[in-house]
C-alpha cells in the first residue's frame, strides 16, 4: 500500500484523469482506506471547478469601454 | 538479443480495468510476454490492454525488437532516450513514464531523464539532427550547383542514372546497392499491395524491420476476424489525410482502387469522410482515425460514441492499432524522404468544416492557415486602411488579454497598461500576423510577452524559468477538512468571484500565471506551456501547486463548517 506522500506525489496526473492505469489502481486502493487523501482529492476537485467556471477578472464594459478609446485614439494619432 | 533490464519489477495488475478497454489476459504462452518481461521486466499496460487481440500484440513486440530492443547502429538507451524526448515532448505520459523507468533500469542517470524531458539533452538527438543538416546541406549544395551549371573541378565518380534511383524508390538515408528487394517479407508485401512500395524498399538495408512491418501488416491489416480489410485501409487513408502525409494517401487510395473503390471517391473521404456516402457506415471509426492523428482531446466519450454504434471493443482497438500503424508508417515516410509510388493526387485536404461532426477547434499544427478564423476579415479589414475595425478586435478581445496580464504582473492597473501597450504592438505588427494560428491566439502571444518583460523590468529577480529545486518536493495538504458538498450554494456567484480573485493574487508569479492561463484563460497545457517558453511537465507541476495553494486558501469559505456560518 503506497504511504500519502507518494499520493501527494502522483495527485496532479491522477486529477487530470492522467495517471497510468497501474498507478491510477495503486492511488484508488489508497483512496479507498485514507479518509485525508480522499478530502485533498475531494476539495481540490471542488477548487478547480470554482475557480475555472468563476469567471474571476473578467472587466467590466465601463473600464473596458475607455481603455478601448485610448488605445484607438494613440492609434489614429500614431496613423495622423 | 535483448538487452534485458532483470527481473527488478513483477507484473504489479494481472487482471483489472485498463484505460478505456477491459483488459482481457493474455495467454501466458504468448511468446511477447516474455520479450516484454526480458526488456522491460513486467508486461507494460500498453500491451495488456490489447489482450483481446494477441496477434496483435505478438506483432507489435516483434516490430518494437526490431526497431528498438536491440542494439544496432544506436545502442539502445540512445533509442530509448530518442523515446522518451519524443514523448516528453508530446505530453503522452504514459509513454513518457514507461521511457523513464525503463531508462533507469537500464542505468541511465536521473539528471539526464530530466534533460530529456526538458529537452535540454541536445546529445540524444545530436546524430539524427547532424544528419539532417547534412542531407539539408547537401539540397542546398546541389540546388546551388545546378543553378549555377558550375563544371565539376573534379572528374566525378561513376553515379547511377537518376531514373534509376528514382525507379529503386531510395530513401535519402538508403543505399539501394547493396540490399536486394527479395525474401519472404517482400513477397508478402508484392501480394498485399501488388507491387513492394517505395516506403519498403527504402528499408531493405534493414530486413528484420521489413520483416516485422510486414507482420504487422499481416496481423492487422489482413485479418477480418474484428474489422474488414476495406474498412482498415479506409482508417489508414483517413489517418493519412489528417496527418498531411501526400505519400501516405496515395497509396492507400491506390489500394482502395485495386478493391474497386474509384479513386475520386477516395478523393472525397480524404476532403471529408462525413459527407461522402462511400464512407457513411464507417464515419465513426474514420472519426477516431481523425482525432487522434489531429493531436486534439480524446477520451471515455469517444469510446462510448464507437460502443453505442455499435462497435464492438476488439473493433474499436484494432481502429486504434490501425491509426497507429499509419502515424508510424507517414513518420518514417517523412523522416526517410521516401519517393512517392504513385503521382501524388490532387488532395484537398480534410478540415473541421467538411466534417462537421468533428469538433471546430481540432487543431492543426501543420496548416498553412486556418480558414476559420472569426477574427481574419476584421483583420483583412483593419489591414486594407480601416483602421476603426480595430476597435472591433479590442472589443472581441480584451477580456482575454487583461486575464493574461494579471496573471503575469498581479497587479490590475499594471495589467491595464500592458493591455493597452499589448494592442498597440499588435496593430503595428498587423502586417506580420501571416494566419498560420488563430489572430487571438498570436494576440495572447503578444500579450504574454509584454507582461513577461514589464514583469523583468519591474522585478529583474523573478524569472519564470524553470528552476531544478521547484518539482522536487512535494506539497503537504494542511487543511483537511472536508468541504461542502456544493461550494457554489454557499455564495453568490459575485462572492466566489472576489474570494477567488483574492485568493489567486497571492499565489506567488509562476503559480499564478499557470492557473490563470490553464483554469480562467482555458488554454491547454500545451498552449500555456508554450505561451510562457516552458516545458509542458515543468507547466503541469506549476498548475498543480497552483491549485493546491489555492485550496488551502479557499478552504476556510467552502468547509462544511463554513457552510453553517456562510450567508
Amino acid at each position: 500500500m503506497i504511504s500519502c506522500a507518494d499520493f501527494m506525489a502522483e495527485i496532479g496526473n491522477y486529477l487530470e484523469g492522467e495517471a497510468a492505469a497501474e498507478v491510477r489502481l495503486q492511488l484508488e486502493e489508497h483512496l479507498a482506506h485514507c479518509v485525508i487523501c480522499q478530502v485533498v482529492v475531494d476539495s481540490s476537485r471542488k477548487t478547480i471547478r470554482i475557480v475555472t467556471e468563476s469567471g474571476s477578472f473578467d472587466l467590466p464594459d465601463p473600464v473596458l469601454k475607455p481603455i478601448a478609446s485610448e488605445i484607438m485614439s494613440k492609434i489614429r494619432k500614431e496613423q495622423a | 538479443m535483448h538487452a534485458a533490464v532483470g527481473s527488478a519489477r513483477t507484473d504489479a495488475v494481472t487482471s483489472s480495468l485498463m484505460g478505456y478497454l477491459p483488459e482481457t489476459t493474455l495467454d501466458p504462452s504468448c511468446a511477447a510476454l516474455a520479450v516484454l518481461r526480458e526488456n522491460y521486466g513486467f508486461v507494460p499496460g500498453l500491451f495488456r490492454a490489447q489482450g483481446s487481440l494477441p496477434r496483435l500484440v505478438e506483432a507489435e513486440v516483434a516490430l518494437a525488437n526490431a526497431i528498438l530492443y536491440r542494439h544496432t547502429a544506436v545502442s539502445r538507451i540512445e533509442k530509448e532516450c530518442l523515446v522518451l524526448a519524443e514523448a516528453a515532448a508530446r505530453g503522452n505520459a504514459y509513454c513518457a513514464a514507461l521511457q523513464w523507468q525503463t531508462l533507469l533500469l537500464l542505468g541511465a542517470p536521473a539528471e539526464r531523464l530530466t534533460d530529456l524531458i526538458s529537452g535540454t539533452d541536445l546529445a540524444a538527438s545530436a546524430a539524427t539532427f547532424d544528419h539532417t543538416l547534412a542531407l539539408a546541406w547537401t539540397g542546398f549544395a546541389c540546388t546551388l550547383a545546378m543553378g549555377l551549371g558550375v563544371p565539376p573541378d573534379f572528374a566525378p565518380p561513376p553515379l547511377p542514372s537518376r531514373n534509376k534511383a528514382t525507379a529503386a524508390g531510395r530513401g535519402i538515408y538508403t543505399s539501394e546497392n547493396t540490399a536486394p528487394v527479395d525474401g519472404p517479407a517482400f513477397d508478402f508485401l508484392r501480394e498485399a499491395f501488388g507491387f513492394v512500395p517505395n516506403l519498403f524498399r527504402a528499408q531493405a538495408v534493414r530486413p528484420e524491420v521489413v520483416e516485422a512491418e510486414a507482420g504487422m501488416i499481416a496481423s492487422l491489416l489482413l485479418h477480418e476476424d474484428a474489422l474488414t480489410r476495406r474498412q482498415k485501409e479506409l482508417l489508414m487513408l483517413v489517418a493519412s489525410a489528417w496527418d498531411r502525409n501526400e505519400y501516405g494517401v496515395a497509396l492507400w487510395s491506390e489500394t482502395l482502387k485495386r478493391a474497386g473503390m474509384p479513386l475520386e471517391t477516395c478523393d472525397q473521404i480524404v476532403a471529408g469522410h462525413a459527407s461522402s456516402p462511400a464512407a457513411n457506415a464507417e464515419t465513426p471509426l474514420l472519426d477516431l482515425a481523425a482525432k487522434l492523428v489531429g493531436g486534439t482531446e480524446f477520451g471515455d466519450s469517444d469510446i462510448r460514441r464507437l460502443r453505442e454504434h455499435p462497435f464492438s471493443d476488439r473493433q474499436i482497438l484494432e481502429a486504434i492499432a490501425t491509426t497507429a500503424l499509419a502515424k508510424f508508417l507517414n513518420t518514417l515516410q517523412i523522416g526517410l524522404g521516401v519517393a512517392p509510388d504513385f503521382v501524388p493526387r490532387p488532395v484537398t485536404w480534410p478540415s473541421p468544416q467538411n466534417n462537421a461532426n468533428l469538433p471546430a477547434e481540432l487543431p492543426r499544427p501543420t496548416d498553412v492557415s486556418i480558414p476559420i478564423d472569426p477574427d481574419l476579415e476584421t483583420v483583412n479589414a483593419v489591414r486594407s486602411g480601416n483602421v476603426d475595425a480595430f476597435e472591433q478586435l479590442i472589443e472581441r478581445h480584451s477580456r482575454r488579454v487583461y486575464r493574461t496580464l494579471i496573471g503575469i504582473l498581479g497587479d490590475p492597473e499594471d495589467a491595464r497598461d500592458a493591455m493597452q501597450d499589448s494592442f498597440l504592438k499588435a496593430f503595428q505588427h498587423l502586417d506580420h500576423f501571416q494566419g498560420r494560428a488563430k489572430f487571438s491566439t498570436w494576440l495572447i502571444s503578444i500579450a504574454t510577452n509584454t507582461g513577461l518583460q514589464q514583469l523583468r523590468e519591474r522585478k529583474p529577480f523573478e524569472s519564470l524559468d524553470a528552476s531544478p529545486a521547484e518539482t522536487e518536493e512535494t506539497f503537504r495538504p494542511r487543511e483537511i477538512r472536508a468541504w461542502t458538498e456544493d461550494p457554489e450554494q454557499l455564495y453568490s456567484q459575485a462572492e466566489r468571484r472576489q474570494l477567488i480573485e483574492s485568493s489567486v493574487m497571492k499565489l506567488p508569479t509562476i503559480y499564478r500565471v499557470a492557473v490563470v492561463l490553464r483554469d480562467l484563460e482555458h488554454l491547454s497545457t500545451e498552449d500555456a506551456a508554450a505561451a510562457l517558453g516552458l516545458a509542458v511537465p515543468t507547466l503541469k507541476s506549476r498548475l498543480l501547486r497552483g491549485r493546491l495553494m489555492l485550496r488551502e486558501d479557499l478552504a476556510p469559505h467552502f468547509t462544511r463548517r463554513a457552510s453553517e456560518v456562510a450567508p
